[in-house]
């Protein structure tokens, strides 16, 4: 498990990261979401033992990160912005990352850029931006580390690739039961592929749940009765939001679904629809109870 | 369990990213020894010259190509650290900074040695097998100076990057690590030197101000003045500090933020100030210079100058101001850091200030005070060191076999102390310590552990010839010492090789045994007239042997003791009757017709004024004397005699009798005649030997030794 513990990170006088805590479990695909400038980057970079922090300490299994190989050896980390060797092909690369990662795979490589139909004789500086990032990735996943760090992983890639890599993350943890931790600005990006979200703002981490939790916790209720009607009429149920037009009202509602849909349905409606809402609508919702306003938090997204 | 230091993986890694750069530092450096090697081949076996085996030029190569290479090599395997990108994938690594930064270090040191031992191998092999003068020794003190050198100067470009955030400062922090201190302190020892108004030279400076004590710091004398390469206390110290510099280079490397890549102010507010200090110092030694002077000559200051100190003082602070914010506006590349380091500058101004007063009261305290002949217990004579510039026939000139053997020998005699005591005396009294321009007889007297240093000045109050003068009664003083002449006339151990003009190196091999022979059964007595000035010359001063010969031949030896190069002069003549009538025969079967020739062609062209095509040189008559040399010839560079016959009828007669007279082999009746062929046969050297013919042997006496003041 990845520990976070008080940390805190500046730049100058910047401070990217203000006593933060948080815990990464193992084998799940923990998402960190947040706006430009957030610490999303900062964190991660931490996690990979690349920054030194000022205060606080990030743990593996107990172990601090930093200057510490035994568990370093544990991290790959797959950066924003890619680095290769000037003018190196991937066969050239995987001598580098061999020399480095002793667990590093060449049967993996090897497999890996069969999937991606990549040529590794090919200079990298002729690769496109996504087959850059798809050469990064085949190195990562052939180290054969517990922990995978992706920073702003699918940028530039396309559809088709985009759902093979996600599918290659799925496997890693299922079989391998590796941990990916990857960050992005696009809540849609991750909805779909982390197990856990963490949304990050201002140096600090301001929700973190489960995602399916926060889907199946969180929803929507229309609701209709054929006589007059306000909030109150649903006191025994935890509702977010309350909104009526004429005489249907709608609900955010947190709480279990069926036990809210028999306690709903026992009031005897004339309307009832229980809707599935988006990560977004999630968020937007919980971040209000804890007294953010969404399209601060994460003004990417909103734009 | 114990981590090593060293990561084998990364090493091998970085030495192979480090390839391209390695081979072109070897390849460089074995193109300087494919030059030596085409300079072998194609020389001239009458020429061929001694002067490689000089430690100057041996390790000059070596030291100029650390000086470029390394920091080529150290930007090129830390590129990374200047760049996010990079930064980030080698820090996410899993590798302790120290192994990163001792695998690197490895790497770019392997290539190092690597470049270095191929010269040093490439370059002995090639004497070896041209069998050519070599002084082995001193060559592998040499390759370890220069080992220690590229460890140091490697270690001062790697403190450098891990201070800095991008590679324009971590030059000039490499630059500044590797120089400054040495460069501070030479500078702070000559303003000491210059105020207590005595000279010494750098071979006796404290240990840690002696260039031979960390070389790769002190280039100038390194590769010029002369260091001593074979000094094993020195080598150590250099290790040591270089040892020292690498470990904080690891340090600096441990602490270095991985977010400072291609940031200026990673430094700590405190490095980064002293470093802006470092920068801003150079431009003030104007400054430093000037208040020094001040404080020496007050209200005389401007006259010793020359130029009024007010405005001078303005704009240099001004021009070193303007360069400190430049500094920091290329460094930073934001005008707000310049503004905000402004505040630092008057820190350059103090330690400016401290540079100028200190030296002076330190100076003051050193003034010597006169010394009885009666307190000194012994002293010592040792040479400065002068600039050597590779020569055919004086490269040695400050490795004489006099110097060899005087280096260390402790005097006793009391006509060289009442010397040094009157010397001292003078010196308070005469002393003008603004004419830096001065001779220097250093002088090591024991007296209860004291050293002083004493010196007369050429100048103003101490001419040169008074100066000379003193050198020389000094040196004939010394002479007197039994031991010490002892040494002296005994033939020159260990290797050695001898020289002699127009003979191939061989020939030259043959006589030099005869001479070996011949010179061990002299008596001491015979063995000193032997001994021809250039032999004499020790440090400053020439001995002079106006005593000029018709016969002049010599023979030159070259040798190594150890570590120590020597080169001594000697006559062949009469004494050495087997030597001179080999070293004739040769001469004369190789060159006595061409020289006669040459000679008729002379003799033509003063009777009929009309040169002949075949001639355009000068003769040499005889020599013996380093005072002049008489030559003919028609060429107006040389203060030769250029008279047609009706000017000059005694020389016609003489060169006439002389292009008429047979060649001769018996040193007892001989004349050495030289043609040196400046103009054609590529300058070679013509010498041969003729009988002197009897009706002119007065007018060869007058011309070899004219009256006084007519030379």
């Amino acid at each position: 498990m990845i520990t976070a513990t008080n940390i805190t990170k500046r730049f100058g006088d910047t401070i990217a990261l203000d006593h933060l805590n948080c815990k990464i479990p193992e084998g799940c695909v923990y998402g960190l979401v947040g706006s430009n400038g957030a610490g999303k980057s900062t964190l991660l970079r931490l996690i990979a033992g690349i920054y030194r922090p000022e205060g606080g300490e990030i743990t593996i299994d107990g172990q601090p990160v930093f200057d510490n190989p035994d568990v370093k050896r544990r991290i790959v980390f797959v950066p924003d912005e890619l680095f290769f060797l000037p003018h190196s092909n991937l066969k050239r690369m995987e001598q580098l990352y061999t020399a480095i990662y002793p667990n590093f795979s060449h049967e993996r490589f090897m497999t890996l850029l069969s999937d991606f139909s990549l040529n590794p004789n090919a200079n990298l500086t002729t690769f496109s931006k996504g087959m850059r990032r798809q050469a990064a990735t085949i190195l990562a996943l052939s180290c054969n580390t517990d922990f995978i760090l992706f920073d702003e992983t699918f940028d530039g890639l396309d559809p088709v690739m985009r759902n093979l890599l996600k599918n290659l993350l799925y496997r890693e943890v299922l079989e391998r039961k590796a941990t990916a931790v990857i960050t992005s600005h696009s809540l849609r990006e991750l909805e779909d592929t982390c197990d856990q979200l963490a949304l990050l703002h201002k140096g600090g981490i301001i929700f973190e749940s489960d995602i399916d939790h926060l889907k199946t916790s969180l929803f929507k209720v229309q609701v209709a009765f054929p006589d007059e009607y306000d909030r109150s009429r649903f006191a025994g149920i935890e509702a977010l939001s309350f909104t009526k037009h004429g005489s249907v009202s709608s609900l955010i509602v947190r709480g279990d679904r069926d036990e809210t849909e028999a306690k709903i349905k026992a009031m005897e409606p004339v309307l009832f629809e229980i809707l599935p809402l988006s990560l977004e609508e999630v968020f937007v919702y919980e971040m209000g109870l804890l007294g953010y306003e969404f399209s601060e938090v994460l003004k990417q997204e909103v734009q | 369990m114990k981590r090593s230091n060293f990561h084998r993986g990364f090493f091998l890694e970085m030495f192979r990213q480090l390839r391209t750069k390695g081979l072109v530092f070897t390849f460089i450096l074995a193109g300087i020894n494919l030059i030596l090697f085409t300079s072998l081949v194609t020389a001239n076996p009458l020429n061929i010259t001694y002067s490689h085996i000089s430690a100057q030029l041996m390790a000059a190569p070596m030291l100029i190509s650390l000086y470029v290479m390394v920091p080529v090599m150290v930007f090129g395997a830390y590129r990374w650290i200047f760049k996010r990108v990079q930064s980030d994938f080698y820090h996410a690594i899993p590798l302790t900074r120290t192994q990163i930064y001792a695998s690197t270090t490895a790497a770019i040191l392997l290539w190092l040695f690597i470049g270095l031992g191929t010269y040093a191998a490439v370059r002995a092999l090639l004497y070896a097998i041209f069998g050519l003068p070599f002084n082995y020794l001193l060559y592998l003190c040499v390759c370890i100076n220069m080992a220690i050198a590229a460890i140091e100067i490697l270690a001062a470009f790697s403190l450098g990057s891990a201070l800095a955030g991008n590679r324009f400062v971590a030059f000039f922090s490499g630059v500044v690590i590797l120089f400054l201190p040495r460069a501070l302190m030479e500078a702070f020892w000559i303003l000491v030197e210059v105020d207590s108004g005595l000279g010494v030279p750098f071979s006796m400076l404290p240990f840690f101000l002696n260039p031979t004590f960390n070389i790769a710091a002190t280039p100038i004398h390194s590769l010029i003045y002369g260091a001593d390469f074979a000094n094993v206390f020195a080598m150590l110290y250099s290790a040591v500090y270089a040892c020292a510099l690498t470990l904080l280079g690891g340090v600096a490397f441990y602490r270095r933020k991985s977010e400072a890549a291609a940031d200026i102010p990673y430094l700590s507010r405190g490095l980064q100030t002293t470093v802006r200090v470092c920068f801003g110092l150079p431009s003030l030694a104007i400054v430093t210079v000037l208040v020094n002077i001040m404080i020496r000559y007050g209200d005389d200051a401007e006259d010793v100058i020359g130029v009024m100190l007010a405005p001078l003082m303005v704009t240099s602070i001004f021009f070193s101001f303007v360069f400190y914010c430049l500094y920091e506006l290329i460094s930073s590349r934001k005008m707000k850091t310049v503004v905000k380091s402004m505040k630092f500058y008057p820190l350059c101004l103090v330690v400016a200030l401290f540079l100028a007063f200190v030296p002076a009261w330190i100076g003051d305290l050193r003034k010597p005070a006169g010394i009885d002949a009666s307190n000194i217990q012994y002293y010592t004579l040792a040479k400065e060191p002068t600039l050597t510039v590779p020569d055919t026939n004086y490269l040695f000139e400050t490795e004489t076999y006099y110097t060899y053997i005087v280096r260390g020998y402790r005097f006793t005699n009391e006509e060289g102390k009442t010397i040094l005591a009157r010397q001292s005396k003078q010196e308070q009294k005469d002393l003008d310590p603004s004419d830096i321009n001065n001779t220097k007889v250093p002088v090591k007297a024991g007296l209860f552990r004291k050293i002083v240093y004493i010196q007369p000045y050429y100048g103003y109050y101490y001419g040169e010839n008074q100066a000379n003068n003193v050198e020389y009664q000094l040196a004939e003083a010394s002479q007197k010492e039994p031991g010490f002449k002892d040494a002296l006339l005994a033939y020159p151990e260990g290797r050695i090789w001898y020289q002699c003009t127009g003979l191939t190196a061989k020939e030259a091999a043959e006589i030099g045994k005869l001479f070996e022979e011949e010179y061990n059964a002299l008596s001491a007595e015979q063995r000193e007239t032997l001994w021809t000035p250039r032999s004499f010359r020790a440090f400053n001063s020439i001995a002079v042997d106006s005593n000029a010969k018709p016969l002049s031949l010599s023979i030159d030896l070259y040798g190594c003791k150890g570590t120590q190069n020597y080169s001594v002069s000697y006559y062949v003549n009469e004494l050495t009757p087997k030597t001179a009538a080999k070293y004739m025969e040769l001469l004369n079967a190789r060159n006595g017709e061409q020289v006669r020739k040459y000679l008729k062609a002379f003799v033509k062209w003063m009777s009929t004024n009309s040169m002949g095509a075949d001639f355009i040189g000068q003769f040499q008559l005889g020599t013996g004397n380093q005072v002049g040399t008489w030559s003919v010839g028609d060429n107006g560079d040389f203060d030769g005699v250029q008279l047609p016959r009706d000017a000059s009828p005694d020389m016609y007669r003489l060169l006439k009798a002389l292009s008429d007279a047979p060649l001769s082999t018996d040193p007892t009746n001989a004349v050495s005649i030289m043609f040196d062929s400046y103009y054609n046969d590529n300058g070679k050297d013509y010498l041969a030997t003729f009988e002197i013919p009897q009706d002119v042997r007065d007018a060869l006496d007058a011309w070899l030794n004219p009256p006084k003041g007519e030379e």
